[in-house]
């Protein structure tokens, strides 16, 4: 009895031993573990990084130079006019449009660039469109993500011409006139021809507020 | 494959025209059907986007096979996914200044390359347990298959659909009024990529039978 009892006490007194003595290793064993995992994705993170702001500063791409250029390739007359379509007196934009860009050439044009998000791309239809003695003189289409074949019906030049000689005057363009943006409608683009129709629209209003 | 062991020719053919057609990632993986189904409305989308995905899987698969005895295993995916989201973001930095037409095509897709099921898939199953030269090619075959895949489709959609091959018109299609709109929408790209499926499967696996026969 008493050699079992010395067995058992000696048992116990190996096991409070080696579970003291494995314990630092154990916790030693896991902070090596989470420094590696630490140090490991600190590495990776700081090379991507440094891999992708080199590569940024080789494709920067200057938003107002490319957007310059477009217009300037639409319409050769020099720029001489930059404005702030905030400062235009009365001027709210309509919702879901915006005015990328609003530029006046020497011979008097103004050009707007103007972006509808109604269409069927979530990046939306923007437009150039020059207007020139209160008459629609050019549209071309600066960016879109339209479906091809389909939604692209609405950029076809018969399309644009429906707008070509139009004034500016005959828009209502404070109003939704529904008999007036039915007539621009092309069947099978019905979203892209009314992201085409509120581009202009918009272009056309803030023209008018700027004349006003 | 042990670490001193000699890689021969055969490994890194395998992995090649495994990618392009046995594991073929589009119609044998089905894998990546999100871009996919959305893209391929033109055939020029389908190059682009193939070869995106080409240049982030060669690369990625190349660096996680490199660094493979140094990711950590808790870590392994956080890691391949900044691994993978590195060189997607250089795609999109590249297609953004050099591409700016395909890049409005591809819009959203491109930088969801970060989450195509391919990548991941190849990284995680063959990438961290290959060496590198193998890996590369994996990424190219895989790559390549994919490219290839979303061409044809998009190859289909785009003449059926629109009447037109590669942008240009084919004009005796399109007087003859003859373009199907439903195949360049949703539902024709289900259509065309369940046709595909079928054809290329029962194409890759009579192959297949016959090279077990022939063996037997």
């Amino acid at each position: 009895m008493s050699n079992m009892s010395e067995e058992i006490k000696s048992t116990d007194i190996e096991d409070v031993q080696s579970s003291t003595i494995e314990k630092p290793k154990k916790v030693k064993k896991g902070l090596n573990e989470s420094v590696k995992i630490v140090l490991a994705i600190t590495i990776l993170a700081l090379v991507s990084a440094l891999l992708l702001s080199v590569i940024n500063n080789y494709t920067k791409v200057d938003k107002e130079k490319a957007l310059m250029d477009k217009i300037s390739s639409v319409y050769s007359v020099a720029i001489v006019e930059t404005i702030d379509v905030d400062k235009i007196i009365g001027y709210s934009p309509v919702e879901k449009t915006q005015i990328e860009k609003y530029v006046r050439a020497e011979d008097g044009a103004h050009i707007v660039v103007a972006k509808s998000k109604k269409g069927y791309s979530a990046a939306g239809v923007s437009l150039i469109v020059v207007i020139k003695d209160d008459k629609i003189l050019k549209i071309e289409v600066f960016s879109h993500s339209e479906t091809p074949g389909l939604g692209t019906k609405a950029f076809a030049e018969e399309h644009f011409n429906k707008y070509i000689g139009l004034s500016i005057n005959e828009l209502n363009v404070d109003q939704f006139d529904k008999k007036t943006c039915e007539q621009f409608i092309v069947i099978s683009a019905t979203r892209s021809s009314g992201a085409v129709y509120e581009a202009i629209l918009a272009a056309v209003r803030v023209v008018k507020y700027y004349g006003a | 494959m042990r670490k001193n062991e000699k890689l021969k020719l055969k490994d890194l053919i395998t992995p090649f025209t495994n990618g392009i057609i046995k594991n073929n990632a589009t119609f044998r993986l089905v894998l990546g059907t999100c871009p996919t189904l959305a893209i391929t409305t033109l055939a020029t989308n389908g190059i682009g986007m193939g070869l995106a995905v080409t240049f982030v899987l060669v690369f990625s698969n190349a660096i996680v096979s490199a660094l493979r005895n140094f990711i950590p295993r808790k870590v392994r995916i956080p890691a391949y996914i900044l691994i993978v989201a590195t060189f997607s973001t250089i795609v999109e930095m590249v297609t953004r200044a050099f591409l700016p037409e395909l890049y409005s095509k591809l819009g959203l897709f491109l930088p969801l390359i970060v989450v195509n099921c391919i990548l991941l898939a190849r990284v995680e199953s063959f990438a961290s347990l290959n060496r590198v030269l193998p890996s590369i090619m994996d990424g190219l075959g895989i790559g390549l298959g994919f490219t290839l895949s979303i061409t044809t489709m998009g190859i289909i959609r785009e003449f059926i659909g629109a009447g037109t091959f590669f942008g240009m018109p084919i004009n005796a299609l399109i007087n003859a009024n003859l373009p199907m709109v439903i195949f360049i929408l949703p539902a024709g790209g289900f259509m065309v990529y369940g046709f595909m499926l079928v054809i290329f499967n029962t194409i890759v696996d009579k192959v297949e039978n016959r090279k077990h026969k022939s063996k037997e």
